[in-house]
């Protein structure tokens, strides 16, 4: 887009144009018609594409944005660990669109099937097609069905990943409470990069406190591809310390990485062993949704690489990604970093748009674990952009301290809710 | 959701409409990108577990506070963390966001 020249006149006085526009734009030089025309297009509703959306918005109300989203309800991961353990009920994670459509956003609750990155095009399931000035890709993950031998889609009613929240989730719930004291539960911990790099252990936290509550005599085995894992002293601390024998971890120096499953017979293997399940929970390795390699936008790691200020696709101009998919090299994959991410991108589309240069900036993330519902643990990054990447600042973050009390953890366990409740709250305005 | 929960939101969204607003110079625009991701916790009001607001303080408030988490004459569970990120003026630019007045 060019000729943008008047966009802040425009954007100072934003109802006046909104009037004009509304009565056709009669009365405005051709300067409120082509702003009026700009057309981003965002795939994937959730934290990243739904902040980016309302944050484009709230930069440039004249734009037109149009969410695609093949789900009419997402269900957040945050907190799902506590559905899976507890009575936190599924609805608590899931939110709809209709406060976005109340922002300004156009929901096309579809699928997109296609991007022509030389037309500016999204096709659509619903047969529509889409034109866009900027595209922003924030398709999550996809679970992979090739990278683990014998964990394809038909394996994960029986081994749920529960890694994309939802009717997963809820079948994992089932299979816990349905599972005899004494049982065996085992989890499957993928290599990075994957989402949400402490979830799997706050997992086995809550997944050891619901065993210790109800099912005392069973037994939490976590089979993990990596040795070294987010707050990793914080987590062995206190499973030491509240779960003893309950929780078994094992890295993969100790031959721990899961290479095959058998469904069938519920069994895990590694390269030296075999391991049946009373309950598997199989988090397979991960790459970018299904769109991205669609859009020509994944590399050969399955994931996308950006420029690092504007998250613009190093593989497809005027194409953007955020959140999970992209490779934003020290952030982690989570969905503080995916608003974080998406606000910036936003803030860079706006001024593209207006013929201005981007900004470079700081981003922080913030992730709250729980190690039961009353304990709460937290890791923390500030990271600054160079030509290579987004890198973490030295001396900054890091996680909770080691020697905290028990009022400081029960302090971290409300901030994680408050967390939640506060980013669900400005995103999905639910 | 509950209802407290509505009226987060919408304050929620006042928020994040107010950072990312248009409008004024460059700079402006460059220090509310630079504040944008405060609000990924902070929101209007104060929250239940203790997450406090951004915007009952003045910009000279928050500027005295975010350099004492990030000089360790402030103790916190997490901001102490995140202030030791930015510079000085970094941190005022930010306060100068959020606060209510100078």
């Amino acid at each position: 887009m060019r000729g943008l020249s008047r966009r802040r006149w425009l954007q100072g006085s934003a109802s006046a144009a909104a009037t004009a526009v509304a009565l056709g734009g009669c009365a405005s030089a051709g300067s409120s018609s082509r702003a009026a025309s700009a057309r981003v297009v965002i795939i994937g509703g959730g934290i990243g594409g739904a902040s980016c959306a309302r944050a484009l918005l709230a930069g440039n109300a004249n734009l037109s944005v149009t969410l695609v989203e093949a789900n009419p309800t997402y269900t957040a991961c945050p907190l799902s660990n506590l559905v899976l353990t507890t009575n936190r009920p599924i609805t608590a994670q899931q939110f709809g669109y209709a406060d976005l459509r109340d922002a300004g956003v156009e929901v096309e609750l579809t699928r997109a099937t296609a991007v022509d990155p030389v037309a500016h095009s999204v096709g659509l399931a619903s047969g529509k097609t889409l034109s866009y000035d900027r595209l922003v890709i924030s398709p999550g993950i996809d679970l992979r069905s090739d990278a683990l031998r014998g964990y394809t889609e038909a394996a994960f009613d029986k081994m749920p990943h529960a890694w994309q929240a939802g009717a997963q989730t809820l079948l994992l719930k089932q299979q816990l409470d349905a599972m005899g004291d004494g049982g065996v539960v085992v989890m499957s911990v993928p290599d990075n990069p994957y989402r949400c790099p402490p979830g799997p252990y706050e997992r086995a936290s809550l997944i050891a406190h619901y065993l210790k509550t109800h099912k005392p005599r069973s037994k939490l085995l976590i089979l993990d591809a990596k040795d070294r894992f987010s707050k990793q002293p914080l987590f062995m601390t206190a499973w030491r310390e509240l779960y003893g024998n309950l929780l078994e971890w094992q890295g993969r120096s100790s031959g721990a990485e899961v290479i095959s499953v058998v469904p069938e017979e519920m069994r895990l293997d590694t390269d030296f062993d075999s391991v049946t399940a009373d309950v598997a929970n199989v988090i397979p390795p991960q790459q970018a949704g299904a769109i991205a390699a669609i859009a020509g936008v994944a590399d050969t790691s399955g994931w996308c690489p950006i420029e690092p200020i504007t998250f613009e696709s190093t593989l497809q101009p005027d194409i953007h990604v955020i959140g999970d998919a992209a490779i934003a090299n020290a952030m982690p994959k989570s969905a503080f970093a995916a608003n974080a991410q998406a606000k910036l991108c936003a803030a860079q589309i706006n001024r593209l748009l207006a013929g201005e240069n981007p900004i470079g900036t700081t981003l922080i993330n913030t992730c709250y674990s729980l190690i039961n519902p009353d304990y709460g643990i937290s890791v923390a990054g500030v990271y600054r952009p160079d030509s290579s990447g987004w890198l973490e600042v030295d001396g900054a973050g890091g996680a909770s301290p080691i020697d905290a009390g028990p009022e400081v953890r029960a302090l971290e366990a409300d901030h994680a809710r408050d967390w939640y409740g506060a980013m669900t709250a400005q995103v999905f305005g639910a | 959701m509950i209802a407290p929960a509505g009226k987060l939101a919408a304050m929620a969204v006042g928020l994040i409409a107010m950072v990312l607003s248009p409008g004024g110079h460059a700079s402006d625009d460059a220090d509310r990108i630079l504040a944008a991701s405060c609000n990924g916790c902070h929101v209007s009001a104060a929250t239940a577990g203790g997450i406090p607001s951004l915007d009952d303080k003045s910009s000279t408030q928050l500027e005295a506070l975010l350099l004492a988490y990030k000089h360790g004459t402030q103790q916190g569970t997490l901001m102490d963390r995140i202030a030791r990120g930015y510079s000085d003026d970094e941190l005022r630019r930010i306060a100068s966001v959020f606060g209510s007045a100078p």
